[in-house]
């Protein structure tokens, strides 16, 4: 078989391989969108149908009304997006440090951190609670944001992937006298953007679905998250009206899906790049 | 409180916030804090850290535990300076549950039993013209209204303890030694006694007979499946009472619980939750609180709380207002849940019991239930397991207060 | 290449303050609890020194539990990294609508783990679910997948790999970026089948990710909580409870601080075992630049 044939025929398989697949992962989803417009027992006809009688939007306006959704769309972005922005730098500079640096106690520092991913992370709830509570940040964005400000997993991720990377290009910057911390900026970040990206993504959506702290270490309904916000549509006594909780979900996923439509070129780019690398 | 719910507790609120009494001097502000698990956790955290709200909404089950935390104020010591409390105005088996040795320690606010709702149309169709009274009724009715053909069974109710427990105060059994935990601190629990595995029989024989539809644990499961009408009977809190006579698409009538034996003195638990003022604020704010309790312990709110919720009045005046309006007569089925727990007698088992780790016990009263509905233990040995579980629970917990 | 320990401690210093304050502080201070029995609401403690311990490891409910916890993690990773694998070598080497695919592969990761059990317990629902729907309509019974003792752990599975295939895509597209456009094209045209082109070209410049992948997937499939919350509550009869999840049980529902303290000790042991074998093998195994 001549090599065009060959790529032809790996790409209709690959094709192939993806569709279930892609069904599979995309039915819940899919799912949640046509509940979202089912109204009352529709919700729960047997035999089950799944497209809705009528793109009735009445949950989404339930929805929008019984609880402010928009303070906890703005409150999650804020923190999520800070939490992201500082666990992305953070993990930069200590990943960088780990994996192109030598200092001593570099071995015993990197199994420390990679040791705080096994940390289960219901121990930390009480003691950093009364960690804050001195500090006087419950009730404060601080609170939502700082105790979650570094991560093991983004120090762990990006120095598998700065290892990776060639030492001459480096030895060759810092020999032009270019400094340590500009050869990060300017080289390491750039080419390393596939994997910072994938890391952005998981803390982002990491922070984002947190529940159990952010309800413990808030005080006020204008602190409050967006899964704060799906948990007060779930009814522990009444049975739920499903669609309205749905319509809320999809609102608060919102975001994240369109973190998703938006990083997508972020990964074309990085293959991009190591292709010319050569 | 989530939902229809939520939105009225919230108008409540307001109309306190709005008395002229209050305006500039008392202000509530209700916390969404999750489940009542999430939410005895985040008062629990915050107490630990010396910080906490004025008052807490805790589950009936947390009763003991907030007794032993030592932060509360019970409502008792406001009371008793109070003259227009209205304390004999509540219903003795609510006020019953909340008070020990005389002494009221929170206000009752989310009160409800168990009732049978049932499909009358389904009834009919069978040739069956009331409820159930006793377990053999039951088994009987069970089988005539179960369809091999169309998947349809006599009846469901969900996966709790909580049902465990009503069954067995039904015959006048308490769930725990020490009068139920109300004369002194629990140390044995009763989950061995042939009532207990009369009613886990009977509950996975009619598993095995295909008349009961086990849908598991959880609330909404067995609901959905009576109101999709999946099973002819639903066991479950009446607070939802409002809720299923809406939602269905059948006739629906409710009646009291079977019995296993009527002629046995015994009756309903209420279940819920209640209302704690907590002893970490100032004494000027704990008084505010209490104006806040009282303020819902008023005919007026009770009215609405209960027109507006399936949960009981907690007052006898406003049950007997709305008799004399003819609410009742409009909605019978709000009605039997009351009926069923003004006829239940005094007596430790129906006040309920009093368990510091009750958490646990439900658990494993759940689990041996799971377990022999699995097929995986028979009931006897299954509820002896429980028991011993259960013993060995209670005597940690006694031994964590540092009374061996 | 020259040591600068000052540059590299002050590139280090915002990690260690607040993985030191907010992580390795409560963990540390959790031993310490481990060793005492508390009131619940109270604070107050006594000393029990190694009780908790001795109650644990002679308690046949742990050992079952620990058990189900083993199962789980195989029954998770093994197959979400598998598949997750294959999902990327596909969407990586597929034109079409490439970005539609891959966003719908990772659409799963944007719901949180709440939520998506939430819709997972109606897609089993014994009502009217839609899973037993479909197998109905193919003539088979479906189980009560929740509340059979003997499928529930299953039913637990299948909706966390749903989940994890998503995360993982992500890692595994980021990893194959990093492999030269030219290696890929080669391992496509070279005589030798694609089988081994995989294994001994794609794969060993792709093993930096799938170690990466591994570990975090084994620690994350031994603190899953949020699905087996929502989902069974640990339940049937014990059968999805795992280690975590008794955790979580003993020190949130049950307000055991002590008895929960050290079963924490305990997992961040069997974590640190399962993440020490896998640095052992990965010594072999993974190649870097």
């Amino acid at each position: 078989m001549n090599q065009s044939a060959q790529i032809k025929q790996t790409r209709r398989l690959a094709t192939a391989v993806l569709f279930i697949p892609a069904l599979v992962q995309f039915f819940p989803l899919f799912y949640l969108i046509c509940m979202s417009f089912k109204v009352g027992g529709e919700v729960m006809s047997y035999p089950p149908d799944l497209l809705p009688h009528s793109l009735n939007p009445i949950n989404y306006q339930t929805a929008w009304e019984s609880a402010p959704l928009w303070r906890f769309l703005l409150n999650s972005i804020v923190v999520a997006g800070f939490i992201t922005l500082l666990q992305v730098v953070t993990s930069i500079l200590a990943a960088y440090a780990l994996a192109r640096m030598e200092f001593r106690g570099k071995k015993i520092i990197f199994l420390l951190i990679v040791a705080t991913m096994m940390v289960p992370g219901e121990v930390t709830i009480i003691p950093n609670y009364f960690t804050l509570a001195r500090l006087d940040w419950i009730n404060t964005f601080y609170a939502l944001i700082v105790p979650f400000s570094a991560s093991g997993f983004g120090i762990f991720l990006l120095y598998q992937f700065f290892r990776t990377l060639p030492k001459e290009l480096e030895e060759a910057a810092l020999m032009d006298g270019a400094s340590r911390l500009r050869f990060l900026i300017q080289f390491v970040v750039p080419l390393s953007r596939p994997a910072i990206t994938a890391f952005a993504i998981y803390a982002f959506v990491g922070a984002w679905n947190q529940y159990l702290w952010p309800l413990i270490v808030t005080q006020s309904t204008d602190m409050q998250t967006a899964q704060i916000g799906i948990g007060m549509f779930r009814s522990q006594n009444e049975s739920t009206s499903w669609g309205v909780v749905m319509a809320a979900t999809t609102i608060l996923v919102a975001p994240t899906i369109l973190l998703f439509v938006f990083t997508q070129k972020q990964f074309v780019r990085g293959i991009a790049m190591s292709g010319m690398k050569g | 409180m989530t939902g229809g719910k939520g939105a009225l507790t919230q108008s409540i609120v307001n109309d306190f916030n709005q008395l002229p009494a209050n305006k500039g001097k008392i202000e509530v502000s209700p916390q969404f804090v999750g489940t009542y698990e999430e939410g005895l956790n985040k008062l629990r955290t915050a107490l630990l850290a010396k910080r906490g709200p004025h008052i807490a909404q805790v589950t009936d089950i947390g009763t003991q535990v907030m007794i032993d935390s030592g932060a509360i104020r019970p409502i008792a010591d406001f009371i008793k300076e109070d003259p227009e409390f209205p304390y004999d105005e509540l219903l003795s088996p609510i006020r019953r549950y909340y008070e020990v040795r005389g002494r009221l320690y929170s206000l009752p606010f989310a009160t409800s039993t168990p009732v049978v709702y049932y499909n009358e149309d389904a009834f009919k169709r069978v040739g069956l013209t009331r409820a159930p009274v006793t377990f053999e009724e039951l088994k009987a009715y069970s089988r005539k209204l179960t369809d091999v053909n169309l998947r349809t069974t006599g009846i469901t109710w969900p996966l709790h303890s909580w049902f465990f427990e009503q069954f067995l105060a039904q015959q006048g059994k308490d769930l725990v030694n020490h009068g139920n935990g109300r004369d002194g601190r629990a140390t044995e629990s009763n989950l061995f006694i042939p009532e207990a595995i009369d009613f886990v029989s009977l509950w996975d024989g009619m598993v095995r007979e295909g008349t009961f539809a086990n849908v598991g644990r959880g609330w909404e499961p067995a609901e959905q499946n009576f109101l999709a009408s999946r099973s002819a009977m639903l066991i479950t809190s009446t607070s939802d009472v409002f809720d299923i006579l809406e939602k269905a698409s059948f006739k629906v009538k409710t009646a009291a619980m079977p019995r296993k034996d009527p002629s046995v003195k015994g009756g309903a638990i209420v279940g819920g939750n209640s209302l704690w003022i907590l002893s970490t604020k100032p004494p000027a704010e704990q008084r505010a609180a209490y104006e806040f309790l009282k303020f819902m312990a008023s005919k007026a709110v009770q009215r609405k709380w209960h027109m507006g919720t399936g949960y009981f009045p907690i007052r006898k005046d406003v049950i007997a207002d709305l008799d004399r309006e003819g609410f009742y007569v409009k909605f019978p089925a709000a009605r039997t849940a009351i009926t069923q727990l003004e006829a239940s007698p005094q007596m430790n088992a129906t006040s309920g019991a009093l368990i510091g780790n009750f958490a646990e016990v439900r658990e494993a009263i759940e689990t041996a239930i799971e377990k022999v509905i699995a097929r995986m233990l028979d009931a006897p040995t299954a509820l002896g397991e429980a028991k011993a579980e259960t013993d060995r629970a209670l005597a940690r917990y006694n031994r964590s207060r540092g009374e061996n | 290449m020259k040591a600068h320990p000052v540059l590299a401690w002050i590139l280090l210093l915002p990690t260690l303050v607040i993985l030191g304050v907010f992580v390795a502080y409560p963990a540390v201070n959790s031993i310490y609890l481990s060793l005492y029995e508390m009131e619940p609401f109270s604070g107050r403690s006594f000393f029990v020194g190694i009780e908790n311990y001795r109650d644990l490891l002679t308690t046949a409910s742990y050992w079952h539990t620990l058990r189900i916890t083993l199962w789980f993690t195989l029954l998770t990773v093994i197959p979400s990294v598998v598949l997750s694998l294959i999902a990327a070598l596909a969407l990586d080497a597929n034109p079409y609508c490439r970005g539609v695919l891959r966003t719908v592969f990772l659409l799963p990761v944007a719901i949180s783990s709440a939520m998506a059990a939430m819709l997972w317990i109606f897609i089993y629902n014994p009502t009217a679910g839609y899973l037993n729907y479909i197998i109905d309509c193919f003539g088979g019974k479906g189980p009560n997948w929740l509340g059979d003792p003997h499928w529930a752990l299953i039913g637990v599975v299948i909706a966390t790999v749903w989940k994890e295939i998503g995360f993982n895509v992500i890692f595994f597209l980021a990893g194959l970026s990093s492999v030269p456009q030219e290696l890929r094209e080669a391992s496509l045209m070279d005589g030798a089948n694609r089988w081994q082109r995989f294994w001994h070209v794609v794969l060993p410049v792709l093993s930096p990710t799938v170690f990466f992948v591994m570990i975090v997937s084994v620690i994350n499939s031994l603190q899953s909580f949020g699905q087996i919350h929502i989902l069974t509550g640990g339940g049937p009869a014990g059968e999805t409870t795992t280690l975590v999840y008794k955790l979580y049980r003993d020190g949130f529902q049950y307000f055991r601080t002590g008895y929960a303290s050290a079963q924490a000790v305990g997992l961040f042991i069997l974590i640190l075992l399962a993440t020490g074998v896998q640095f052992r093998l990965a010594k072999r195994k993974v190649h870097y630049g």
